[in-house]
């Protein structure tokens, strides 16, 4: 059955913290910390573009496997909203400068924060279909190229982040079966206005972030979702051991475990230092829970909920049962 | 349901369960100034009212009708339920 093997990631050097966002733009103090729950965000250079993190992360993985030289890999995902260019797709990009094959599918895919569990799942998907035993999943989506640095709605919860995750025919975290929504009447609550071809005259790009759109999915959709998803799995919440969320917030996260009846423990964070990273932020509780020297979980669902509006979720197994 | 004590006690109650204790009312309160509510808290309240009161507020609405003062906000709560009625 096809699963993860193994995630690597990248942070950008950079760091933006609350304290200097609190005396610039006047946040309450503990506000940041306490309510959003970040201390603080990584932030791509200035010149670092979404290629350069994806490869980043790729160089990560390599000095895990410096003997593997990857030229067997049969697709090629980059989970990203903020690609290098309009034109080509940045995964093309990102796999000439790591040296992947020229005979396989590689292409990008464009969600924001439920983007890692709709690209796993869709590379799956593909694998199983196209018979491609090794695939590469991308992420690296920087909100600090589109976020203005004086919108207090945005630039205190966002951070930059990329990451890699290496999906093999018998990859030792399965991929079960998942879930998934998306509802185009509330596009406008996570927008990039002035981006592309709806632009109206004289409009300028612009990130805007609708906070109560986003609250009501966690409240709304985020819930049923994922019980349907252990449902299916053929799994009461129970018997997870592991819920890897996405990082909207602290806040958001703590409405949406407290509506799930889910302790602290068995919902892990990282928010706190590195921020909202969209995408990234569920294969960066991924990889910490690989490689924090524990035993694997034996079972965790993952669940992301973002911009479309979309949501995913997916159970990982490492036991025998399927 | 409908009379100004009952919109009132809801609220309160609604209030009462975000800030995790009673806000400390006056005539003329501000929500957000006086019983403590941040910009976040703003979302679930409006969200709260929602559920309670089936009434949804736009955030602009909110503002531009002054409903961050207590009072406004439960006259504007009773006169929904009275046109709804």
């Amino acid at each position: 059955m096809i699963g993860i093997r193994d995630v690597a990631c990248y942070l950008p050097e950079g760091k933006l913290h609350s304290a200097e966002l609190q005396t610039r733009l006047g946040f309450k103090p503990g506000f940041l910390e306490n309510k959003v729950g970040v201390e603080t965000r990584r932030i791509a250079a200035a010149d670092e573009s979404t290629s350069d993190m994806a490869v980043h992360a790729f160089e990560r993985l390599r000095e895990r496997y410096p003997q593997e030289d990857f030229g067997d890999v049969g697709l090629a995902l980059l989970c990203t909203q903020n690609p290098d260019y309009k034109m080509p797709h940045t995964a093309s990009v990102v796999g000439h400068r790591i040296g992947l094959p020229k005979n396989m599918l590689s292409f990008d895919i464009s969600l924001a924060c439920s983007g890692y569990v709709s690209t796993v799942v869709t590379a799956k998907a593909l694998m199983t279909e196209l018979g491609v035993r090794k695939a590469l999943v991308f992420t690296a989506d920087p909100y600090s190229k589109i976020i203005k640095p004086n919108d207090k709605n945005t630039i205190a919860l966002f951070g930059d982040a990329a990451s890699v995750s290496v999906l093999e025919a018998d990859g030792p975290l399965r991929i079960c079966k998942s879930t998934f929504g998306n509802d185009g009447s509330k596009y406008q609550a996570a927008i990039v206005r002035g981006s592309g071809t709806a632009r109206q005259n004289g409009e300028m790009e612009q990130f805007e972030l609708d906070g109560r759109g986003i609250y009501e999915l966690l409240k709304t959709e985020a819930p049923p979702s994922i019980r349907a998803c252990a449902t299916m799995n053929g799994l009461t919440l129970d018997e997870i051991d592991l819920f890897l969320f996405h990082q909207a917030s602290a806040w958001l996260l703590l409405g949406l475990r407290e509506d799930l009846g889910l302790s602290e423990e068995r919902v892990p964070s990282n928010i706190k230092h590195v921020g909202n990273t969209v995408s990234s932020s569920i294969p960066l509780l991924l990889d910490q829970v690989l490689h924090n020297g524990g035993p694997l979980p034996r079972i965790i669902l993952m669940s992301g909920f973002g911009a479309g509006l979309a949501w995913a979720s997916v159970v990982l197994r490492t036991d025998a049962r399927q | 349901m409908g009379n100004e004590s009952d919109v009132r006690d809801r609220l309160m109650t609604i209030l009462s369960g975000m800030l995790e204790k009673p806000p400390e009312y006056t005539p003329g309160a501000d929500i957000f100034e006086d019983f403590g509510l941040d910009s976040l808290d703003q979302i679930e309240f409006l969200y709260s009212i929602e559920q309670a009161f089936g009434v949804k507020i736009a955030d602009e609405t909110f503002e531009e009708q002054g409903l961050r003062e207590f009072d406004r906000l439960v006259a504007h709560l009773v006169e929904h339920q009275r046109l709804a009625s």
